[in-house]
């Protein structure tokens, strides 16, 4: 599947950045949205980049724009002070990620896509 | 009101079907659906298919099917919710027929998965999950169920033997329904030492790519006493729906399906009945931890206990509440627009007795449940025979 650049960059700020939102009752949403549960107010909140692995998999059979990698490390990264993200787990080998594992989230290069071979670019997690 | 009686039932053989179409598919499902209620028209239907683009090429499915079907002026539409598309048409069917404005309603689903290759098969798929922050990350439906297996595993004790021994169950079971894409059983062996997917999960624990549709016919029960008599009336009794979050990531729990819970408190709370008044169930195994988990949201198990009871064998045939007869879709197969409706069809012949080899001893009630994605949506229905 093409990704056009407005699709990609729209979503900048939070691959880049880790730019998220934080309510008033102190819930933090990945990515930011246009209207909060309940009507809270919520300000922009940018997510740590220290966290902890959650629970992981490790991928054998990826989608294809992925299949250079297999086999890989994915998990689910809990930042500090609140917020979750899905993140490949990387520069270890996947036979050594643990549940509870600290981890470092990095900017990294995810990807090439469409007939332009637009670089994406995005957080993957790296052990602390 | 109006009550709804399920009155006709349409399935075809499932499998690597390279020779039909996606029209084909659904038409012959639906010409056998209507062949078995007996009718000659339906007022509307309603056709779950998850991606007809991605997969097939093919988009404006309700004008294709009721062409091909032969039923145009007939209303219908496509609806989707992911794997749970076909749950979903069979709903908005029932609330159709329930609520007087047609009698006799066509629903069922579709999937054409296997005329693209597998890596796009895994990205279409991908695509029930939140596109730009888990697909992009590189997970892949697999991995979502095997992080909540995971999960799972280490809260509950929960075991690798265990999660395999749903897919031999439903093997088991599978191998006796001649409609199934891989009706033949397998052992524990074969399935521990299958080629792995995302780990823990290997190939033998995940529900296979498959072509497919199924049809069901709905009518007003009060019609249904008066013209179709042909077989036990079966009466649709509960229905319920519910979302959750679309990124797994997002949930404060990811060791239950939370929207499963729910869609089954709603069905139970309309049919008057609780989970030990469910006789059997169709559940969605699209890999062996949904199962344990679904059976435990379901009520039929405490939270934990799901994995210990397909090990003590209660959800097989002979078990006290026995799973998947079908073969579910580990054994079935997943053509995921339309395996709601092939649940809808199972348990309506195991409550009319026409389950052939895996014909259960008289069961009165049975549930159905369907998800779509990581469990961002669920469908229930309660069905009876009268």
């Amino acid at each position: 599947m093409k990704i056009r650049s407005p699709r990609y960059h729209r979503e900048t700020p939070q691959r880049y950045r880790l730019e998220a939102a934080k309510t008033e009752s102190g819930k933090v949403y990945f990515p930011p949205r246009v209207y909060y549960p309940g009507g809270e107010k919520a300000q922009p909140y940018k997510m740590s980049d220290r966290g902890r692995v959650i629970t992981y998999t490790v991928i054998h059979t990826p989608a294809a724009e992925y299949s250079d990698l297999a086999p890989f490390a994915v998990g689910i990264i809990e930042l500090e002070g609140g917020g979750r993200i899905t993140a490949q787990i990387v520069d270890v080998d996947p036979s050594e990620v643990k549940t509870g594992m600290r981890v470092k989230v990095e900017f990294r290069r995810m990807r090439t896509e469409g007939d332009e071979g637009l670089l994406c670019y995005g957080y993957k997690v790296v052990p602390e | 009101m109006r009550e709804v009686a399920v009155i006709g039932v349409g399935i075809h053989k499932w499998g690597e079907l390279w020779d039909m179409s996606i029209r084909d598919m659904f038409v012959t499902a639906a010409r056998n659906a209507m062949d078995d209620a007996g009718v000659d028209h339906i007022d509307s239907m309603y056709i779950g298919c998850m991606s007809g683009g991605l997969f097939a090429a093919q988009e404006h499915l309700a004008s294709v099917m009721a062409d091909y079907l032969g039923v145009t002026p007939a209303a219908a539409a496509r609806v989707e919710t992911a794997c749970a598309s076909a749950g979903l048409a069979v709903r908005l069917g029932w609330m159709e027929v329930m609520s007087g404005l047609s009698d006799i309603v066509l629903v069922g689903g579709v999937e054409k998965m296997t005329d693209i290759t597998g890596e796009e098969a895994t990205f279409a798929l991908s695509t029930a999950a939140d596109t730009e922050y888990e697909g992009y990350n590189g997970i892949t439906f697999p991995g979502l169920y095997a992080m909540m297996a995971r999960a799972h595993m280490e809260k509950y004790g929960t075991t690798l033997e265990q999660l395999s021994q749903v897919a031999v169950k439903n093997h088991a079971n599978g191998a006796l329904n001649p409609e199934a894409q891989y009706p033949f059983p397998v052992t524990l062996e074969t399935v521990m030492n299958s080629t792995m997917v995302a780990e823990p999960l290997r190939l033998l624990h995940c529900s296979p790519i498959t072509d497919g549709a199924a049809a069901v016919i709905l009518c007003p029960l009060k019609l249904a006493r008066e013209k179709f008599k042909d077989h036990p009336l079966v009466v649709i009794t509960g229905s319920g729906h519910a979302t959750d979050t679309i990124a797994l990531h997002s949930r404060e729990d990811i060791t239950t399906i939370k929207a499963a819970r729910i869609s089954a408190e709603k069905a139970y709370k309309m049919a008057g009945v609780g989970p030990a008044d469910i006789d059997f169930a169709e559940v969605h195994d699209c890999f062996t931890i949904a199962e344990i988990m679904v059976t435990e949201a379901l009520g039929f198990f405490e939270p934990g206990k799901g994995g210990p009871a397909v090990e003590a064998g209660e959800t097989s045939r002979e078990g006290s509440k026995p799973i998947n007869t079908s073969g579910g879709l580990k054994s079935k197969g997943h053509p995921v627009g339309a395996t709601g409706a092939a649940q809808i069809i199972e348990v309506t012949r195991q409550l009319r007795g026409e389950a052939g080899k895996r014909q259960l001893d008289n069961p009165r009630r049975g549930l159905a449940q369907n998800m779509g994605g990581s469990g961002g949506s669920s469908l229930v229905h309660i069905l009876e025979v009268r």
